[in-house]
């Protein structure tokens, strides 16, 4: 039997605007609207893998390096009608083998769902139809995926990365108000952990980008705390005034990480570009000195022209290359997350032949400031060799 | 000149890669605990059983179907998230 399980869909507003269900383009491939009533909106093929954590699907290099794991296409459709006091619906989940065999799926469900217009979600009749070995114990793991595409549908996700759905969890067979608050509270303290432990090199994007998360998680707390908190009950007054301090606390404490971080890191940009500016000069007075033929007077004719131009394109790349380097990284953390995440995982995996080349390949290319120096080197070596 | 600075920039290129080769690495002493999140991660499917607990760190959880035995099964699934990762 199935049980009914409840959440909420964040909305600093307090209201759902039915309006704007399914304008979340990035997670959406199809909406479809009836013109003729507006009080109902289709949503077809979203594909999960791309929206949520939820059901893991496999980045390329782990098909590569275990052979025995499969990757499996999930996609959710979704169905919504306005009534006057809420928006009822239904969902349904395929899990087959990939996007073309849709119809030859291993696993179907559907879920029913009503979602009163504060963002309060109940869902309820979850049925389940598969011929892969399953058991009930799964129904709160679906009940769940279910609730992150209608999430996903209905709110979108502006202040963290689409695919960390960590902040807010499901309940089952009533709403727990405060669990909501304290799985945030607890959200926003892994959030300020994380600040303070981030590699200050591919983390830079999100560690200033963590600011604005924390403002954007109390705006929603702010008004979940105002639907759903009676405050002319001393009692849950208190409780509640008590967590809303600890929060602000926390967020205290994350943003002075930050600023301290920011301080330490223009305190560097600046170093560099002053090492930057060193070089720039350096080379322009080359070229000057080049111009005017000074090599001929200063009796220096044996270096070349080619070597100069050479050894300074590597000597200015030597000095560019942490800020290329956290800004690539930063980009695949963002836009390639499961490669980044592979990666990761990598660097502590048992070598086998393939991860063992893999190992090598990816040691060469993160120093490959070091690996250009021995480029520099070979160049130079054959230079001298070749022009005496 | 061109020898001098192949000399130069070679043992600088040499040694900065021996360095981070043997010399400096930041996460040595989460090694087992990473290690043992890498062989979940790449070969066993992040699975995970009623026993399993977080101690504490992020994971993502979720559901994933495999095959096993030559069935399909779901199983139970918890990844270190960014924010684990990072810890």
């Amino acid at each position: 039997m199935s049980s009914t399980y409840f959440g909420w869909i964040p909305t600093n507003l307090g209201f759902i605007n039915f309006d704007l269900i399914g304008e979340n383009e990035d997670s959406l491939q199809y909406k479809e609207t009836d013109i003729s009533n507006s009080n109902y909106i289709s949503i077809k093929d979203i594909d999960l893998n791309f929206i949520s954590d939820s059901y893991f699907p496999k980045s390329s290099l782990v098909s590569k390096l275990n052979k025995n794991s499969k990757e499996y296409y999930l996609s959710g459709n979704i169905e919504f009608n306005k009534e006057e006091n809420k928006i009822t619906g239904f969902s349904t989940l395929t899990i087959s083998k990939n996007k073309k065999l849709l119809s030859k799926w291993y696993f179907h469900s559907k879920i029913s769902f009503e979602i009163e217009y504060n963002g309060k979600i109940k869902f309820y009749n979850l049925k389940i139809d598969t011929n892969v070995e399953y058991y009930d114990t799964f129904q709160e793991d679906i009940a769940f995926i279910f609730y992150i595409i209608i999430k996903n549908t209905v709110h979108g996700n502006n202040h963290h990365h689409q695919k960390i759905d960590t902040a807010l969890y499901i309940t089952k067979d009533e709403f727990k108000p405060f669990d909501i608050l304290n799985n945030f509270a607890q959200h926003i303290k892994r959030l300020e952990y994380d600040v303070k432990s981030i590699d200050k090199c591919f983390g830079k994007l999100k560690i200033l980008n963590s600011k604005n998360e924390v403002d954007g998680y109390k705006s929603y707390i702010g008004t979940f705390i105002e639907l759903f908190f009676d405050k002319n009950d001393k009692a849950i007054k208190a409780k509640v005034e008590s967590k809303e301090k600890i929060i602000d606390n926390v967020i205290i404490s994350l943003k002075a990480n930050v600023e301290k971080q920011e301080v330490k890191n223009n305190f560097q940009v600046a170093f560099v570009l002053n090492m930057i500016t060193f070089f720039a000069i350096l080379i322009s007075l080359n070229i000057f000195a080049n111009a005017l033929d000074v090599k001929k007077d200063l009796n220096l004719e044996n270096i070349s022209n080619i070597s100069i131009i050479i050894n300074s394109f590597f000597v200015i790349f030597f000095f560019y290359y942490k800020s290329f380097k956290c800004h690539i990284l930063n980009r695949i953390f963002y836009k390639k997350y499961y490669e980044y995440e592979s990666f990761d995982h990598l660097k502590y995996h048992k070598i086998d032949k393939i991860s063992k080349k893999i190992k090598v390949i990816s040691f060469f290319v993160k120093n490959i400031h070091f690996s250009m120096l021995i480029i520099v080197s070979i160049i130079n070596t054959l230079l001298y060799y070749y022009i005496y | 000149m061109e020898l001098y600075i192949a000399i130069i920039t070679g043992l600088i290129g040499i040694g900065g890669l021996l360095w981070n080769l043997f010399g400096s690495s930041k996460n040595r002493e989460n090694n087992t605990f990473r290690e043992q999140e890498a062989e979940r991660f790449f070969e066993k499917n992040c699975e995970i059983d009623e026993n399993w607990s977080s101690k504490g760190r992020v994971y993502t959880r979720g559901v994933g179907l495999i095959e096993k035995d030559g069935k399909l099964k779901f199983i139970k699934q918890a990844k270190l998230c960014d924010t684990g990762i990072l810890h």
